[in-house]
Parts: structure tokens; sequence; C-alpha cells
């Protein structure tokens, strides 16, 4: 699955990368991210829980950053499983300022497998791309210090984004 | 396939369901045709399941001076046959492209619409026609607007110690024609794109209001109002409705291996069409 997006935030490139690479503001603005510990400057363990009203699951894996050219560009790597299944991608973000903020761009390469994968298809993309409005949205919410509202955290809110497609994806069910 | 366990209770009042509903991780319900595959597949894993089907005040169905009330226990098929609601075909013709019989037997309205699946069906008439619901619960009941509904994707404005009681919807009836069309997912039955259309025309035969619903297309279902309103005031010949649906601002498709975005956002724009243009038949007929 490829999901792409656009998102832009009130800090200048430089504050929006050391933002996304903070793991305070990670677990800030993740939703549904029950645990994030910081395994060396690029790698993370995370544990996300997702909840919707119909569906819910959890999942366990890591982020890495695999390649960092700061402030421009950032790529990380996504693996996570749980009960409902498993998901792995790469995720690029690339970072440009637009006026006074940062435009983050961003596209994700997912593999979906296990129950999410067969059956939460048809509820990935909607999911992803909600988890990712709400990262962004905290994300540009408590730093921002001017009328602004915008998100920031590139990396982190792929990562997030991910988290959450899974978690989506266990989410997947279907029936009328 | 086997699921998680649980507690099962099946009350016969809601009052009684308000106060199960206190329970922790309980779930209500209803026709199951979401749900029971969630369990199944242990997506969701409630430690109480609340069955609502010995609730007789959820199976009302009535149409009375244009004010069309459903239960929420409803089932698709009841509301493909019932005779009063004859005057507003949109609601047989929306209840018979569900799913599949066994879908159409077991699923409710009320269960479709707070379950608030991407791609389901009714939550385009229910915009479309600005219904509205009843939603009870340990404060009392309220009315829950179609446009204050959806929150998110499978997520509706419905508390989790609320039951909705009632599906209410107003269609009009003077100079009016409402009308439902989708192309359905083969496999499931779901609409990779559904549009709900209601036509009030004027003496003359021009379009005096329009209300246009699309499900299947964004994570949560919408009211096309730009379209809406480049309708008013025309006669809508084809080729002004070709113009009109061409590009349709609130589009967002979603995007997987069933359809792409773009096929999406072309589907949309073909159906918007169709279902307006039987909607303006029926208000000129």
């Amino acid at each position: 699955m490829r999901l792409e997006g656009r998102n832009v935030v009130p800090f200048a490139p430089v504050e929006t990368w050391r933002r996304l690479v903070d793991p305070e503001v990670l677990r800030r603005c993740t939703p549904g991210l029950e645990r994030l510990e910081v395994s060396n400057e690029d790698r993370f363990e995370a544990v996300l829980s997702l909840k919707l009203p119909a569906v819910q699951g959890r999942f366990e894996g890591t982020v890495e950053f695999v390649e960092r050219a700061p402030p421009e560009r950032l790529r990380l790597r996504v693996s996570g499983k749980g009960a409902p299944g498993f998901v792995e991608g790469d995720a690029l973000l690339c970072l440009a300022a637009e006026g006074e903020g940062t435009a983050i761009t961003w596209q994700a390469d997912l593999q979906v497998g296990g129950t999410i994968g067969r059956l939460g298809q048809r509820m990935l993309a909607g999911v992803s791309r909600e988890m990712a409005g709400q990262f962004f949205e905290a994300f540009a919410r408590p730093a921002a210090k001017g009328p602004h509202s915008a998100a920031l955290p590139p990396w982190r809110a792929f990562l997030q984004l991910l988290w959450r497609s899974l978690l989506r994806l266990l989410g997947t069910r279907r029936g009328p | 396939m086997i699921p998680g366990e649980f507690e099962y209770a099946a009350p016969d009042s809601v009052k009684q369901a308000i106060e199960l509903l206190r329970t922790p991780d309980a779930k209500l319900l209803a026709g199951g045709m979401s749900l029971i595959p969630a369990l199944k597949h242990r997506l969701a894993s409630p430690r109480l399941l609340i069955d609502l089907a010995r609730i007789p005040a959820l199976d009302g169905l009535g149409a009375r001076r244009g004010r069309v009330t459903i239960g929420a226990r409803v089932t698709h098929a009841a509301l493909a046959l019932c005779p009063e609601l004859r005057e507003h075909p949109i609601f047989a013709e929306t209840a018979r492209v569900i799913g599949d019989v066994q879908v159409r037997n077991r699923g409710t309205i009320g269960g479709s619409l707070v379950h608030a699946d991407p791609a389901a069906d009714w939550p385009a008439v229910f915009l479309a026609l600005d219904g509205e619901v009843s939603a009870v619960g340990p404060n009392g009941e309220r009315a829950i607007p179609a446009a204050d509904f959806f929150t998110g994707i499978l997520t509706s404005a419905v508390a989790a110690d609320e039951i909705v009681t009632e599906v209410r919807m107003a269609p009009e009836r003077k100079r009016a024609g409402a009308a439902y069309r989708k192309l359905r997912q083969p496999a499931s039955g779901f609409a990779l794109v559904g549009v709900a259309a209601e036509v009030v025309v004027d003496r003359r035969g021009r379009c005096a209001r329009a209300s246009v619903a699309v499900t299947g297309v964004n994570p949560v279902p919408f009211r096309a109002a730009g379209l809406e309103a480049r309708l008013v005031g025309q006669v809508l010949d084809p080729e002004r409705l070709r113009d009109a649906c061409r590009a349709i601002d609130e589009v967002d498709p979603l995007d997987d291996l069933h359809a792409s975005a773009d096929y999406r956002r072309h589907l949309t724009s073909v159906y918007a069409r169709r279902a307006v243009r039987a909607a303006y038949e029926r208000a000129t007929a």
C-alpha cells in the first residue's frame, strides 16, 4: 500500500526537523502510542494501541531512521506486528520552507499481512490518513507560537502513521 | 475464526441495555453483520455482548405526513419491502442493493449508521435526506443530526454509553424526488461509490433545491455542497447535469486495491449524475 500526503506546520525547517526526531514530541503526538523507547539515536521500540469503536488492536515494533539529511530529508523503516497481523515498510519525509513554516511532503510504502492484510485493505488508507491528520494536528498544536496551526514531525509523523495504519488495518472489519 | 470469550446478555428494554452498557468493554450487538466477523477474527474482543434483539421498542417502522421513522433494529430487508415507504422509493432501492440476502435479513439500519463503514449505503441516504437519530444514554435522550453524525472513519458521534433507538428522515413530498445509485464491489456488495440525491423542483421544472451525498469515496461520507449549489435554478437537462457533476470539490478519494483514487473520483461524477437525474425525473414525473 502506498500512502502520501503533504502537511504544513508552523515551524521553520530546522525546528521541524528537531521536533520530528524528538521522542517526547512523538509520544505526545502519536495517537494510540502506548510506549516509545529509544534504543539508540536511530532506532525506537514502540507499542501502539489502536482503538476504534468497531475494532481494537495492539502492535509492537520498531522504527528506524535509515537516512538523515537534516533539515531536508528523512527516510525511515517501520516494522511491527500484533495479533491482527504485521506491517513493514519505508517512508520518506521531505521538508521545505514554506512561508514562515515548513511543508512536509511524505510518502510511505507499506506491506501489510495477516488478518489486517486480508480483511483490512478496504480501511487501511482511510485509517492511515485519519491518523496522519491527528498526528500533524497535535504536532502543530502545543509548541505553536504564532497564529498558525500546523504540525511538523515528518518522520515521527510517518512512524505514527504507519503504526496507526497497522492498527486501523485491524479495524478493517466489514459487514453492514 | 473462533471469538475470544465474552459474556452475553439480551435485555428486553432500552433502559436495561443502558444499564448493562456501563460494564467496561461492553459492546452492543444489532444485526452483527460487521461485529460478528470482527469477533471471529479477534479484531474486537469485548467482555460483554449486549444483544438488542429482544427490545421491541427498536423495531418500529412507519411514515406519517412525510416523516419517516425507523427503529434502529429494523433490517434492510424490512425496509426493502415496507408498504408504508412506497411513496419514497429511495428506501427500498437502497435496501435492495445492500450486501447479500443474508446481510439484508440480519443487518440493521441503526447498526449500519453507527458502525460508520466508509462504504456503507445508508449513510448517503441519511445525509441527503437530512436525517437525525435519537441516542439514549444515562442522561436521557438526544437527537443527533446527520450533519454532525459521522466524525471519522468507523466513528460516529454516538457516545460509548449511548444506544441509537430511532432513525428519522423527512423526504420532501411536493414536486420532489429522491434516488440512490451505487456501483457495487462485486464480492462484498459494498459501495465503491454510492450517491443519494434529493431534488425539489419549482413550477417551471427548474431545480429549487438539491441535496447530494456520497459514500464509499472519502473515508467519511459527505454532502457535495458545491454541486448542490450548481444545480439550483437549472433545468437539469443531460448536458447541464454532466457539466455540474464534472468536478466535485469535496472528493478526496480513498485509494485501495478495489479502486484507485482516480477511478473513484471519476465514478463519483458518473454516479452523482445518475442519482441526480433519477431524483429529478421522480420530482418532475
